[in-house]
């Protein structure tokens, strides 16, 4: 192989070069009738019938139909779009086609034709027709013909904004966006040219911007980093200014009748003119200067980051700048340590001792890892096999010289290579540079090779690069459950391929079956998803709400098995019967189902303790519910409800102890009737309370008499209601009135805590234990009442104990 | 005194300051995402546990400007931007509901009256008015939390996210998700909190390492190492993706330094909770109450003149003289402080003989210690003489303890004290704790006694008491007497020596209830000490199949784990005892003291739920009345 320096051109103090990737597969396809739309990245081209140029053709195939054809020119499919009008095509990254009909609707479609979303610009009633549109990667402008310009920035969620236009719009010439991460503002920005030499910027809330020009502007184009502007004017002349007007870069004067199909940005500054009726591609670079190819046939200019794709009806080819790293290697007459490193390893294959004194010369001034590393990048940027070949060999050459070179470099090259030339093959058609392929991402070109469908070469490729192959797999899946065969067969044949793969999303594939319309297999496909969270919404979707219950319990999310629960109590398909059904033997969803309702919907859950054939629940629920209300006739409804509930459900407890509330409530209420008392609400301690503090003793007996009130608990009640009431008197009679049950312990310490000491000493008497009177007495400081206990109980130690505490003035007999 | 817990002991393992850290910081970075003055409305029941991770000045630093209890009032306030941080509860939704019905209700009104004075000027303002509102869910957003905004049309407008605080540090031996409901979630069969429990855990663990073992007593232990195997797995799962990706062998396993989890649930010992609490700390809890580790008390027992305002105490290692003091006997704490006061005073003295320069350096170096010891002595000297003079002087209180060790002791049922508590009208709680210790200890009671008992109840406390009951019921808590189970209180007390009346002397564990020992802590205390006793078949007919270990099997984490414990073979293993359903302080303490013995070679942290005592159980038995 010849140097390859020998194909470049120089041109501005760079050196460019044409590729040929490839010759066209396609036969008889004439550009010149076509439109051209190609995804970036050296992706597909879609090819649409020219409205203008129908006539020529006069076949009825090619109408109303998309062609998607690879760069290499092999069909892959037809997309009959029906009788509609196309204004713009564009590609998603992920290549998608975006199609902008002439009645305002986008839709999105694969690239097998399938529609995978459509999305209206406007209400349908406006009849609002498309003038002019502008496709991009993820967005979307259209100018109406009712002059409404209408902007979509992102298709996963196409909100539709609409920009203000200027009161006089004149006839437009041509239109461009400024993509949002290019902008100040963050958004879209719309440049719009008219024929009254006005250019128009817009963007989202803001006044249009105008400027005036000399002349008017016939086409104008956006750099791919977003900072420079080239157009075209009426009089012939290409301009380039940066974005914001405030620099002009270049004024060249074509000096070519006729304004270009098209101009192109081509790595970096360099403005691509397609004069195709003088079959002249123009190249102009930034300071004037000047080249000219010549093509014979029509030819379509793809912007790439680092160069341009031409499209012909004969070739693919790609012209570019050379990349730096390249250039000395090559360049005749120049020098440099990887130049030195690349002929040394020439110089090895022709067994020569010359290479290896070389490379100890590059060493010796350092620079070999300098060498290693470019050879390495150069042939990353080399089109031709052979290059590459030689290059890594030189650099393979050049580490073996190098202690603790980092040859994972060498290795990440090597696969890297490998993917590119596997991809670049005709079949596959994917023209992707080495710069191309580092901006775009592994990801994004295993995707691309998933929508084509080439899943075997996309595995391949993740397990070469260590990418995870998950994704690969589930689209496998999902295509596979999409193609004709039995359920059996397409789940044996997922199963058996990703059965044993860690971290399948069976889910994702189990809900494309169910839209796909393959009920069973879908759940079948969901048994092998390992994620509760996953399977259980899914099988809600598929209305199969007690699957997706019985996983959501096994899961334990209480979560998961509110989200089954909600959606089976919203569900009017869902009857109580059906509901209470499923969740019959289900304890933790009843219990879930229980604290919801107990909240939301009472009504429901008495039904479901019905259902479920738990009375004892009804009633105590129907006891919490009486809580609630102040309303006694409520009240006694509800506890006529649980007496029953209990009697049926034989808790005779239960149902004795609410029928004596009842029996109380009634009391209350007569009691409220007859007296001043308001007593509802309160307890029966309570209530006897407030009858002994207000005197009625007459009804206090027959309440106690009524609940059977033991006597200890109606002598405290009692002997507490007096002493709050200080009716000490009364106190002291009922006390002595009977023999008290509770002791007189309690009396004398009510007392104490009433500070009312002399009442007190009135009960120590009636205590039975000498040791309690005496330690009232002490605590009462009545040390000689104490003495005398001590005495009559002839216990000295007792007696010396009382002396000793008490002060030195009392006299407190020594001796017994 | 900072209520945070002092954790920069880089060499305590576990090391819980970076997991504490890390829970910190995502609060910080949740109000940094705001870049607004803004309003803080905290959920009262969060508002403690929030002190220690983040203290105000911090909030402040953040752009805080003020701060709100969430209650059912809307307040009104100028700021635009509000954030709710609140637990995922029906009833907190509600509030937060009402609060924006409330604030968009102002809105529109201010709109109109400003529309109807100037049109123009109106709007613009009126759109800076308009608050935003944030709901923050404390761990974790539920669908049940979102469904319900949905229904009273807010979740619109407000942005609903969650904030992952789960376990808190207590101390640096203490975890607590300070998840009160637990409890009461259990008895309504609500497992909600199953899944919060072991995603804490969990989440503990990726800091600290994965614990090679799990042992489990109780069923819903057994269900937490379930969902904990699951969760693993998963992870396991997304690792060995990340490894084929990554192609380089992973080294995130994080070397284990907790060897082992132990789950117990609650549930599997009813009682010790029951039984009133007589360590130092656990005595405060049950006298004044604890709220997350700090104590509140009246100026007046610290003699500090009234303000109106509780003095507020934490309770923490921070303070050296609690951490010597708090899992004593209550009774010791008098003897222990004035030996205290005395090693203080002669502090003070040396001063007396100082001569040299330096001599008086050091001292004034070591006077800062004595004055905080000294201000923390005269605080508890305080607490002390109050908790003591109860003890001496409450009749009540005396007769309640003895007949609790009667029933405990001698599985002799103490009815007429019982009653004459039910007649004295004492607080229901403490009528309720010494009916289930009877009915738990003597393996239920007579039918006819108990339905006296459960009629005496309801008349005096009142009719909706049937429902505690019923709870209390529902629990085995309360039951009528059947005849002999092996799985009696009778047969854990004799096979795990609960009762030991010399408890001042042995200084054991049985010094945290004055002579009973939780049946819980020596279940630990059997399964981890040196003993010839065979407690398998025990354990077997009483757990029957919901116990059991589960061992990590990967083949990594093994030889890791054989090289640290090579490494650390002097250093006893951390074993991380939770408590699904609430600990006492009690057991706190019991387990403290098992740490110190030299028959055990591990030592135990604690984790739970919430910490928790005999009337917290029997108040989330009973019917809330407040809540209307």
């Amino acid at each position: 192989m010849d140097n390859p320096s020998l194909t470049w051109n120089e041109f501005d103090r760079y050196f460019y070069e044409k590729h040929d990737f490839y010759q066209m597969e396609w036969e008889d396809i004439d550009l010149s009738n076509y439109i051209v739309s190609a995804s970036r990245f050296g992706g597909l081209l879609a090819l649409i019938l020219d409205d203008s140029k129908v006539i020529q053709i006069n076949s009825v195939s090619v109408k109303h139909r998309i062609f998607i054809y690879t760069s290499s020119g092999v069909l892959i499919s037809q997309i009959d779009y029906g009788n509609k009008k196309v204004k713009g095509v564009g590609w998603t990254l992920d290549e998608r086609l975006l199609v902008v009909y002439e009645d305002c609707s986008v839709m999105i479609y694969d690239i097998f034709g399938e529609i995978i979303k459509t999305v209206l610009m406007t209400q349908e009633k406006d009849q609002e027709l498309v003038y002019r549109t502008v496709v991009w990667e993820n967005g979307i402008v259209i100018l109406t013909k009712k002059d409404r310009l209408l902007v979509i920035e992102s298709m996963d969620d196409p909100k539709i904004m609409e920009y203000t236009l200027p009161l006089k719009l004149g006839a437009v010439t041509a239109m461009e966006i400024i993509l949002p991460f290019f902008t100040f503002s963050g958004h879209t920005e719309v440049l719009i040219s008219t024929l009254d030499n006005r250019l128009y910027i817009l963007a989202e809330k803001s006044e249009p911007l105008e400027i005036e020009l000399d002349e008017g502007i016939v086409d104008l184009v956006i750099s791919p980093t977003g900072k420079l502007l080239a157009y075209y004017t009426t009089s012939g002349s290409l301009y380039v200014v940066s974005t914001d007007f405030e620099k002009n870069y270049l004024k060249f004067n074509c000096n070519t009748k006729g304004s270009p199909k098209q101009i192109s940005w081509c790595s970096g500054d360099t403005v691509l003119l397609n004069f195709e009726k003088n079959n002249l591609l123009l190249m102009v670079g930034p300071s004037q200067s000047y080249l000219q190819y010549y093509y014979y046939e029509p030819i379509h200019l793809v912007t790439e980051i680092d160069g341009t794709r031409i499209i012909s009806n004969t070739k693919c080819e790609f012209l570019r700048k050379v990349p730096e790293v390249i250039v000395p290697i090559f360049q005749l007459g120049v020098s440099s340590p990887a130049a030195f490193l690349y002929d040394a390893s020439e110089a090895f294959l022709n067994v020569t001792s010359k290479g290896d004194e070389t490379i100890r010369m590059i060493l010796k001034n350092r620079e070999l890892t300098l060498a290693v590393d470019n050879c390495l990048e150069a042939a990353g940027h080399s089109f031709s096999l052979e290059i590459q070949l030689k290059l890594m060999r030189a650099a393979s050459l050049g580490k073996t010289y190098l202690d603790g070179y980092y040859h994972d470099d060498f290795g990440i090259m090597a696969k890297d290579l490998r993917v590119l030339n596997q991809v670049k093959t005709f079949d596959i058609g994917m023209c992707i540079t080495y710069t191309q392929y580092k901006k775009m991402g592994v990801g994004l070109l295993i995707e691309r090779l998933v929508n084509r469908r080439f899943h075997y070469i996309a595995l391949k490729i993740c397990e070469c690069l260590a990418e995870s192959k998950d994704r690969v797999l589930v689209r496998w899946a999902c295509d596979k459950v999409k193609s004709s065969g039995s359920d059996e067969d397409i789940l044996n044949s997922i199963v058996s391929k990703l059965g044993k793969e860690k971290g399948i999303s069976f889910a994702s594939i189990a809900s494309v079956a169910y839209s796909e319309g393959k009920k069973k297999l879908a759940i079948k496909l969901l048994d092998h998803e390992n994620s509760a969270s996953q399977q259980v919404p899914l099988l809600i979707n598929m209305q199969k709400p007690e699957r997706a219950l019985i996983k959501a319990i096994e899961s334990g999310k209480a979560d998961l098995i509110y989200l089954v629960l909600l959606h089976m109590i919203n569900d009017p398909d869902y009857s109580e019967e059906k509901l209470f059904g499923i969740i019959q033997n289900k304890k933790i969803a009843i219990n879930l189902f229980v604290k919801y309702c107990k909240k939301k919907d009472p009504g429901f859950l008495i039904k479901l303790y019905s259902e479920l054939k738990q009375p004892t629940k009804i009633g105590l629920f129907k006891i919490v519910e009486s809580y609630q209300t102040n309303d006694f006739n409520e009240i006694m409804k509800l506890r006529n409800v649980s007496s029953m509930a209990f009697s049926s459900s034989k808790n005779t407890f239960f149902k004795k102890m609410t029928d004596e509330n009842i029996k109380f409530l009634n009391f209350q209420k007569q009691l409220e009737e007859k007296t001043p008392l308001k007593v509802i609400g309160h307890t029966i301690n309570e209530t006897l309370t407030i009858l002994i503090k207000r005197e009625y003793y007459k009804e206090a007996k027959r309440l106690k008499k009524m609940f059977s009130v033991p006597n200890e608990r109606f002598w405290w009640v009692k002997m507490k209601a007096l002493a709050s009431k200080h009716r000490w008197k009364e106190l002291f009679d009922f006390a002595n009135n009977e023999k008290s049950p509770i002791g007189y312990e309690p009396f004398v310490d009510i007392c104490i805590q009433n500070s009312v000491s002399d009442q007190a000493l009135k009960y120590i008497p009636k205590i039975k234990e000498p040791i309690t009177k005496v330690k009232y007495y002490l605590k009462l400081k009545k040390f000689e009442l104490a003495a005398n206990v001590a005495i009559s109980q002839k216990d000295q130690t007792l007696l010396d104990d009382i002396r000793n505490r008490a002060p030195k003035n009392l006299k407190i007999p020594h001796n017994i | 005194m900072s209520l945070q817990i002092n954790l920069d002991n880089l060499s305590s393992v576990p090391n819980l300051k970076l997991f504490r850290d890390f829970q910190t910081k995502e609060l910080l970075n949740i109000l940094s995402s705001i870049n607004a003055p803004k309003g803080l409305v905290l959920d009262p029941a969060l508002a403690n546990p929030l002190t220690l991770i983040v203290d105000v000045r911090t909030l402040k630093k953040y752009a805080v400007d003020q701060l709100f209890l969430l209650s059912s009032k809307p307040f009104d306030t100028s700021l635009t931007h509000i954030v709710y941080l609140v637990r995922p509860t029906m009833s907190n939704m509600k509030k937060i509901a009402k609060h924006i019905h409330h604030s968009e209700k102002i809105n529109s009104s201010v709109t109109e009256t400003r529309r109807s004075n100037r049109e123009e000027q109106g709007n613009e303002t009126n759109q800076k008015r308009q608050r935003t509102n944030y709901v923050f869910l404390v761990p974790r957003i539920t669908t049940l939390c979102r469904k319900l905004l949905e229904y009273s049309g807010v979740l619109g407008s407000v942005i609903l996210d969650e904030y992952h605080l789960d376990l808190i540090p207590y101390d640096e031996d203490v975890l607590s998700l300070a998840y009160s409901k637990s409890f009461r979630e259990f008895l309504k069969g609500d497992t909600s909190s199953l899944f919060y429990i072991s995603r804490a855990l969990h989440k503990l663990q990726s800091f600290v390492g994965q614990a090679p073992r799990l042992r489990y007593y109780g069923t819903r232990s057994k269900s937490i190492v379930e969902i904990l195997r699951r969760l693993r797995r998963q992870d396991r799962r997304e690792e060995s993706s990340q490894q084929q990706s990554e192609n380089s062998s992973s080294s995130s396993v994080i070397k284990p330094q907790i060897a082992e989890i132990l789950l117990i649930d609650r549930h599997f010992d009813l009682i010790s909770p029951l039984v009133h609490q007589l360590s130092y700390e656990g005595m405060l809890d049950e006298l004044y109450g604890i709220t997350d580790t700090v104590l509140e008390l009246d100026p007046k027992i610290l003699n500090k003149p009234r303000t109106g305002k509780k003095e507020r105490i934490p309770l923490n290692s921070n303070d050296l003289l609690f951490a010597e003091i708090r899992d004593l006997n209550q009774s010791q704490i008098g003897p222990y402080l004035s030996r205290k006061a005395r090693e203080i005073m002669g502090g003070y003295d040396e001063r007396k003989n100082l001569k040299t320069i330096r001599e008086f350096r050091n001292f004034t170096g070591k006077l800062g210690k004595l004055q905080k010891e000294h201000s923390s002595l005269s605080t508890h000297l305080s607490i002390a003489e109050a908790i003591n003079k109860y003890a001496m002087e409450d009749q009540l209180f005396h007769r309640l303890m003895n007949s609790q060790l009667t029933v405990l002791t001698e599985c002799e049922p103490c009815y007429d004290f019982l009653e004459e508590l039910i007649y004295q009208e004492a607080p229901i709680e403490t009528v309720l704790r010494l009916l289930c210790l009877h009915s738990l200890a003597l393996n239920g009671i007579k039918s006819k006694k108990l339905d006296f008992f459960r009629k005496e109840i309801i008349q005096t406390y009142g009719f909706q008491h049937i429902i505690t009951l019923n709870n209390l019921e529902k629990l085995g808590m309360i039951k009528k007497s059947e005849g002999r189970s092996k799985r009696s209180y009778t047969n854990w007390k004799k096979q795990l020596n609960l009762i030991d009346h010399e408890f001042t002397k042995n200084n054991g564990i049985h010094s945290v209830h004055s002579g009973y020992a939780p049946i819980s802590i020596k279940l630990i205390q059997a399964l981890y000490e040196n003993s010839k006793k065979d407690y398998n078949e025990f354990i077997q007919t009483y757990f029957q199949d919901s116990y059991g270990i589960y061992t990590q099997s990967s083949k990594n984490l093994n030889e890791d784990l054989q090289e640290s414990e090579q490494q650390n073979r002097n250093e006893k293993d951390i074993v991380l005892v939770f408590f699904i359903g609430g600990v006492t302080y009690s057991e706190i303490s019991a387990l403290r003291i098992l740490n110190q013995s030299e028959n055990l070679n591990v030592r135990f942290i604690v984790g739970t739920t919430d910490i928790t005592n005999g009337d917290k159980i029997i108040k989330a038995c009973s019917k809330k009345t407040s809540e209307k």
